[in-house]
């Protein structure tokens, strides 16, 4: 089906492979995979360089990313891939006007990465909001506490592994008799 | 906790020498608090008046947006985008649809392009009369309330002339819209915004020059350059502080480069400076939105691709082709190729990215939207300490946090 | 002032004391969600709900009538609204505003309240999503036409809604009724482990999860059997 669509993809023009070359060079060992689909800049890194390779992005100016835009993680369990978890970062930079995607692996017995809050303030939540959702710790922030779910809630649930409507209510709740029944009647 | 700093108590200076120091009461802004503004819980530490330490607690609307999205065809997330920002549901809607058509690697045509810059500027005016009547109305400018309500209502009649709803639309398509210009919407249109220009020259008189406003919201919620971007600041708030960082102009998408105009910016990233740059924003969304009626081209409002759009119904009832389009793309939904991408576009409050991440079958991997206020509300500590209760309404009001936004 | 709304006998001073309840009720708006920005639309110029009476929100619920529940409500947010429903004087009523706060709307996922009616009795449910003000005030009116026809309401449910009841199961049992034909099931992602279908609301393994706040804490218990005691 998708061979009927045009995909026109653009030729990645060579300036957008300057940052994975940059970031060769500066971290030799640390990329371990880039692409640039659809004209996104992506560079896929070991865990350990994260925080030299984050600061490096900050401080220097051939590269300058003021904006830390987005924290998130991706599960990827159905899609059998390991290692199943991907952190993701998005960066902006305002100087040169670039962004950047950078994706860190981790695997699901082993899924804690260290934490970049004192590079950006933003990032605070941001790390707060992924330990919520995926269960993945980020070690040396300095509150990592649940942020959109209660502190009661068991689980992190947008891990593909738990169920859409499993709920964990917080309050006794009355039962009420069921509206209407769709489907077949067994 | 985090972002409690507590200042030396006023009283240790009181001439007897003796240490009259109060100790700090904590108080909650509940999450219950006057209606406008969505649930935040704020939690304050009060030396009398004055903030001393302060802590947000979001999460109270968190509704599943993006484990919903998991579980829905591509095409059925677009009824959830509405009610992320639900005061400018066609932004989120535009963004969606757009990182899907990026996913793809088509383009909608472009007389549907230049729809959805008008409906999209359409929704930033009223993001933005929401958030300013919200602002002066808890600071007690209830006519200037009214008033934006009504220029409001104007407004969404003419988004519910074109997509049928006036709150949660649900649009656009990918490839196009769902709907094209109805008969008489151009001139129904400038109509329209004729009486909006009217009424916002009547309320600037109001509180624009006006000393008691000014008092209340001027070096206000003050935040520095740096801080704000640290923190990632986009939109209005960041232009607020003196960064002219605009998606339309620095990523620009659409046909936003056919369309001339200005980015207003402020300088000191007050409450006052974001209150102008929304308010002159407005001004420069009626100049788009005018441009781009004029501008508006023939043409189809819908990709000719096949398995994008829905066959007419003399083609599904017609001929097989027809039929068998129509079925798959409702059995089997959209299939974007496999891939991941990031599509930033201007929302009302800042920057709106969909991080899209599909694998080449019809269910989506991973729906993420970047919420431009979630910045704002992890910086509201930052900008209240050191302020007095009285301060809390005006910086939070001028955060135009958007609870469905914020928590999604 | 005698009443008896087991049998629904009203006299003149009720009628009297309703229709003043009736058109001066002060409303607790419970926002949370995009039916807010309705809310505002059916409370401001064009629309304006002032005009049957119901103007001024008074955000204590200590002094408020009618708690319009406005949005989506979340689990973690239902202590908070069970406990506001507690601290308003009797007599009171409940307005259901949207989709979301009926039934839970389309979501329908770990963290929404599947309709405020598990969690406090609901004496009007304003169909939408949003609802229009039109039908918003439609709403109102009828709220008003059941106060004072019925007077507050009694053990949470309305005399009308008694009365209705069989009436209503009648029409739903005869709307809904589906043929023994295989009905058409929705064909869900297959990936999905969601485990309750539509018509369902909770899956037969969820955690109810000891709360810790709110009226049913282990303090408030604590509390009401102190007050037992007494």
């Amino acid at each position: 089906m998708s061979e009927e669509i045009s995909t026109q993809e653009t030729e990645t023009p060579p300036e957008a492979c300057e940052l994975t070359t940059m970031l060769e060079q500066e971290f030799p060992g640390a990329v371990t995979g880039f692409h640039s689909h659809r004209g996104d800049e992506t560079v896929i890194i070991e865990r350990s360089a994260l925080e030299s390779v984050c600061r490096f992005l900050r401080d220097d100016s051939r590269c300058s990313f003021e904006i830390m835009m987005d924290l998130t993680a991706v599960d990827r369990l159905e899609m059998n891939e390991t290692p199943r978890f991907e952190i993701v970062y998005h960066f902006k930079s305002l100087t040169h006007a670039r962004r950047l995607r950078l994706k860190v692996r981790l695997a699901e017995d082993d899924c804690k990465i260290a934490s970049i809050h004192h590079l950006w303030k933003a990032v605070d939540w941001y790390e707060r909001e992924c330990f919520d959702m995926f269960g993945i710790v980020f070690e040396g922030h300095p509150d990592l506490r649940r942020i959109l779910m209660y502190d009661e809630f068991e689980g992190h649930p947008l891990r593909k592994d738990y169920p859409i409507d499993k709920q964990q209510p917080l309050v006794e709740l009355k039962e009420v008799e069921e509206r209407h029944v769709y489907g077949r009647h067994a | 906790m985090t972002d409690m700093t507590v200042l030396q108590s006023r009283s240790e200076d009181a001439s007897t020498g003796e240490d009259f120091s109060a100790s700090v009461m904590s108080i909650e802004i509940g999450p219950a608090h006057p209606a406008m503004h969505g649930i935040v819980r704020l939690t304050t530490q009060l030396d009398g008046e004055l903030i001393v330490g302060m802590e947000a607690e979001i999460g109270y609307l968190h509704r599943g947006f993006e484990k919903e999205s998991e579980n829905s065809k591509w095409i059925q997330v677009i009824p959830y985008t509405d009610r992320l920002n639900y005061v400018s549901p066609l932004l989120c809607n535009i963004g969606y649809s757009m990182a899907v058509e990026k996913l793809y690697g088509i383009e909608a045509p472009r007389r549907a392009e230049f729809t959805r810059v008008i409906m999209g500027e359409i929704s930033r005016i009223t993001d933005h009369l929401t958030c300013l009547g919200a602002v002066a109305m808890e600071i007690g400018a209830f006519t200037f309330f009214l008033w934006f309500i009504k220029a409001r209502e104007y407004l969404w009649e003419l988004v519910e002339e074109m997509t049928g709803a006036r709150l949660t639309t649900n649009w656009t398509r990918f490839g196009g819209n769902a709907f094209d210009l109805p008969d008489g919407f151009l001139s129904d249109l400038s109509d329209r915004l004729a009486k909006l220009k009217e009424v916002l020259t009547e309320c600037d008189k109001l509180l624009t020059r006006n000393k008691i406003f000014i008092d209340r919201v001027k070096d206000v919620g003050a935040i520095s350059k740096e801080d704000a971007l640290s923190y990632g600041f986009t939109g209005p708030m960041l232009r607020a502080c003196g960064i002219p960082f605009d998606v339309r102009r620095a990523d620009s998408y659409s046909v936003y480069d056919e369309l001339d105009f200005e980015i207003p910016v402020g300088s000191t990233g007050d409450c006052f400076d974001r209150f102008l740059v929304r308010m002159e924003e407005i001004r420069q969304s009626i100049s788009i939105i005018e441009q781009a009626a004029d501008k508006m081209p023939e043409g189809p409002f819908m990709t000719d691709e096949r398995m994008m759009h829905y066959p007419d119904k003399k083609d599904v009832y017609g001929n097989i082709e027809g039929l068998i389009d129509h079925f798959k793309l409702v059995m089997e939904g959209h299939q974007p190729p496999a891939g991941e991408i990031y599509m930033p576009t201007e929302g009302g409050n800042g920057e709106i990215g969909f991080y899209l991440v599909s694998d080449g079958s019809g269910d989506p991997v991973r729906v993420r939207m970047r919420p431009p206020c979630f910045n704002f509300v992890a910086a509201m500590p930052a900008m209240t300490v050191g302020h007095y209760v009285a301060d809390i309404v005006p910086i939070f009001g001028s955060v135009n946090m958007i609870g469905g936004e914020l928590d999604r | 002032m005698e009443t008896d709304y087991g049998g629904f006998k009203t006299t003149k001073f009720d009628s009297v004391v309703n229709w003043s309840r009736k058109f001066s009720l002060f409303q607790y708006p419970f926002v949370t969600a995009c039916c807010g920005m309705e809310y505002m639309a059916a409370a401001c110029s064009h629309y304006d709900i002032s005009r049957f009476g119901a103007e001024i929100p008074r955000f204590s619920p200590r002094q408020a009538d009618v708690l319009w529940v406005v949005g989506t409500i979340t689990h973690k947010m239902s202590p908070i609204l069970k406990t506001i429903y507690e601290q308003m004087a009797d007599p009171k009523w409940v307005i259901a505003f949207g989709a979301c706060a009926s039934s839970g709307g389309f979501y329908q996922n770990y963290s929404v309240l599947q309709g405020i009616d598990r969690l406090i009795p609901v004496d009007l449910y304003i169909a939408g999503c949003p609802p229009r003000p039109e039908a918003v005030l439609d709403g109102l009116v009828e709220l008003q036409n059941s106060i004072q026809n019925d007077g507050p309401t009694a053990n949470g449910i309305t005399p009308t809604a008694i009365r209705h009841k069989d009436q209503k199961a009648d029409q739903l049992n005869r709307y809904f009724e589906i043929s023994k034909k295989e009905v058409f099931e929705n064909l869900q992602n297959p990936k999905s482990n969601r485990i309750s279908t539509p018509g369902f609301t909770y899956s037969e393994d969820f955690v109810n999860v000891s709360p810790h706040i709110g009226y049913d804490s282990p303090r408030m218990q604590k509390d009401k059997a102190a007050l037992k005691e007494k």
